[in-house]
């Protein structure tokens, strides 16, 4: 595999990153910090992978993006497999009363994925997998996080405007809506029974890229839960506590 | 101060359980991710790294305080598969330092009964195996660690840097500071086999001699029936082995899978009582052990028999157990180490297994390392309440008596004047302690109230 990761520094994007790392890919990293992104390459390379090339880039800045990928196709001399890993989970009591920081999170959350699924596309002439992490919170608001689950529903929509615009093909695109999962993302959360290992989302989400799915619930629990889940009829939905 | 009601009102906190599940803490949990975070002190609490909580008794909890829990500090930073040189966050497994250098030809120089400790824990507990005898404890093998303190210090320790934090925190249990990496010296190995031998014992007497003519053995380890009384007195087996040649089997076979079988509740105590345990000990001691036999075994079977079942701990009822490990000096060995197991089993408490070891005479650089000459035995108890604490202090006065030492990771009622006596170095590592961290065991040893 020739695997370019963005946000790459992230609990998910990691486990992924090694596991496509101990089978020997090339693998291209891009995050933020430059000494976190330098630990995550040691770790890698040690763990057997081929090439491992790095881009230090704060992707809320959308003109980052697009040296990034120039950096990655240097590296690896062409990539077949892009995971988009990046984004934070909003506090919603301050992207509920400061816009600029509710357009922020979307920016990162929603415009900068969007932008390098597209340009990932234009670049994978011969053909792959551009996975990108959604979330099942994007599958219907609910009261916790509707920033966060807007952010990731116009991503999911952007991501099958995507898929249908290139038609069947040598490029898929993977909509990974991923569920409740244990990561440094979620260190703050009280961790309920549906909780997952990041090693055991990890492993669903290399699975999903083998397999060239379009949507994959991860892990596949999540799939008839969110069925029910959007199936409420809004009279009712309206006067739960999610 | 750690019992602030008021601080821990206002933050989160996890029961965190002891191997044992005997012993129990509520920590505010702070999670580490990278060798770069500061130590974050939660205001008036004091910390206490906890890596995969492997300890039995109190020594990896801090009740009323914060858990610098290191699980994502789980990367490598270097291998070289050439001279077999690992470096590696303090959080990373064994098993997974296994994972990645047997196939290269190296193996863990000195190894624990379990391969799910971090590299942190095996440096704070400065573990044994079955081969201290020829080589010593784990602390031998580290060439260097990086210490991250409270006060926002890092300070890489060796032998000759740092020298004091180095032999401090070797065995330090945690309280000098995070370790945020640490390098080790890993062995050669040809292939994924070990050779053993085994031969039934009769008794205690048999066990010494045969450990006599062993001792050229790279490992050797010996269970004994804590039921067996009068000539039959420390009956069992006693195992030596060493890595096999090449032809034995591949390195490559080896691929070290996670544990499949789970324990997966507490089994209730009727399930498990003193009688179930006598009982298969019973069986254990008459099926028809070989006078000899001779085989090869793959790592896992050898080293770690009880990671086959993940969470086995959980199978010994609710109030769960103590282990307990002394090691009793060479001159009171033989009448020491009769006098324990004429205890236990007067006691009829149940002790499934006891494991039996001689260690060796090397040095360990840990100022307060367990391991020293003489005979070492591991233990235990099912938690029936009173009986099973007076069975433990009984014992812990043959072994106070005879001039031994008690195992911190393993303990849970070392008395602070018992612990002082065999550890005169206490006093030494708590001038060093970083005065942010602490741990229910420090605290219960040396009076220390933070």
């Amino acid at each position: 595999m020739k695997l370019v990761v963005f946000g790459a520094t992230s609990g998910l994007a990691q486990q992924v990153a090694r596991l496509a790392a101990s089978e020997g890919s090339a693998l291209h990293l891009v995050a933020r910090d430059p000494a976190k992104l330098s630990a995550v390459a040691a770790d890698l390379k040690v763990r057997g992978a081929s090439t491992v090339g790095t881009t230090v880039a704060d992707l809320s800045d959308l003109a980052t993006i697009k040296p990034a990928i120039d950096d990655a196709q240097r590296t690896l001399g062409g990539f077949d497999t892009v995971l988009v890993a990046q984004g934070v989970l909003t506090d919603e009591a301050r992207a509920s009363t400061d816009p600029g920081y509710l357009e922020q999170a979307l920016r990162l959350n929603y415009v900068g994925c969007a932008f390098i699924a597209e340009e990932s596309t234009r670049r994978m002439t011969g053909g792959g997998v551009v996975a990108v992490i959604t979330s099942v919170a994007g599958d219907r608001g609910k009261a916790s996080n509707p920033a966060y689950g807007a952010s990731k529903a116009a991503l999911a929509a952007h991501l099958s405007g995507l898929r249908q615009r290139l038609g069947p093909g040598p490029v898929t695109i993977l909509d990974l809506r991923v569920g409740q999962a244990d990561t440094p993302m979620t260190a703050q959360m009280k961790k309920g029974a549906l909780f997952a290992s990041a090693e055991v989302v990890g492993r669903g989400i290399l699975d999903a890229i083998r397999a060239r799915k379009d949507v994959a619930y991860v892990p596949g629990v999540w799939r008839p839960l969110m069925r029910v889940i959007r199936e409420i009829p809004e009279p009712i939905f309206k006067r739960l506590k999610l | 101060m750690p019992n602030d009601a008021t601080a821990l009102a206002t933050r989160p906190t996890t029961t965190v359980s002891s191997w044992g599940l005997s012993r129990s803490g509520a920590s505010v949990p702070v999670p580490v991710e990278w060798t770069s975070d500061p130590v974050r002190v939660p205001g008036g609490l004091s910390v206490l790294p906890h890596g995969l909580g492997r300890s039995y008794g109190d020594s990896c909890l801090n009740d009323g305080g914060a858990l610098l829990l290191t699980r994502r500090l789980d990367r490598f930073l270097a291998f070289d598969p050439a001279t077999g040189v690992v470096r590696a966050e303090a959080g990373v497994s064994l098993h997974h330092i296994l994972r990645l250098v047997t196939p290269h030809g190296w193996f863990l120089p000195v190894t624990p009964g379990t391969k799910y400790v971090t590299l942190g824990g095996a440096i704070a507990n400065d573990v044994h195996g079955k081969n201290h005898h020829v080589a010593g404890t784990f602390g031998r093998y580290v060439n260097a660690f990086e210490l991250v303190r409270s006060d926002g210090s890092r300070r890489t320790c060796s032998p000759t840097e740092n020298a004091d934090l180095f032999g401090a925190t070797i065995g330090g249990l945690g309280l000098t500071g995070l370790i945020t990496w640490a390098e080790l010296r890993l062995k050669k190995i040809e292939s994924s086999r070990v050779y053993v031998e085994s031969f039934r014992l009769q008794n205690l007497d048999d066990f010494f001699d045969r450990n006599a003519e062993s001792l050229d053995w790279e490992y050797t380890v010996s269970w004994m029936d804590m039921h067996a009384r009068g000539r039959s007195l420390g009956r069992g087996q006693f195992m030596r082995g060493r890595h096999a040649d090449a032809s034995a089997g591949a390195l490559s076979d080896e691929r070290w899978p996670d544990a499949k079988l789970v324990v997966p509740f507490r089994m209730p105590d009727w399930l498990v009582n003193p009688l179930t345990a006598q009982a298969f000990n019973w069986v254990y001691a008459h099926k028809q052990l070989a006078h000899f036999s001779a085989s090869h075994q793959r790592f896992g079977p050898y080293f770690y028999p009880l990671d086959f079942v993940h969470r086995w701990n959980l199978a010994f009822g609710a109030r769960g157990f103590f282990q307990y490990q002394c090691v009793l000096p060479p001159d009171r060995a033989r009448e020491a180490g009769r006098a324990v197991m004429e205890a236990v089993a007067a006691s009829r408490l149940g002790s499934i297994i006891a494991v039996v070891k001689m260690f060796g005479d090397l040095p360990s650089p840990g100022w307060l390392s367990f391991p020293r000459p003489g005979l070492t035995f591991a233990l235990d108890f099912l938690n029936t309440g009173a009986r099973t604490v007076a069975l433990i202090r009984t014992l812990d006065r043959i072994v106070e008596e005879a001039g031994g030492a008690l195992y911190p990771a393993k303990d849970a009622f070392m008395s602070a004047a018992a612990f002082q006596r065999a550890y005169p170095r206490w006093k030494e590592l708590e001038a060093v302690r970083d005065p942010a961290f602490s741990s229910d065991f420090w605290r219960r040893v040396t009076g220390s109230p933070t």
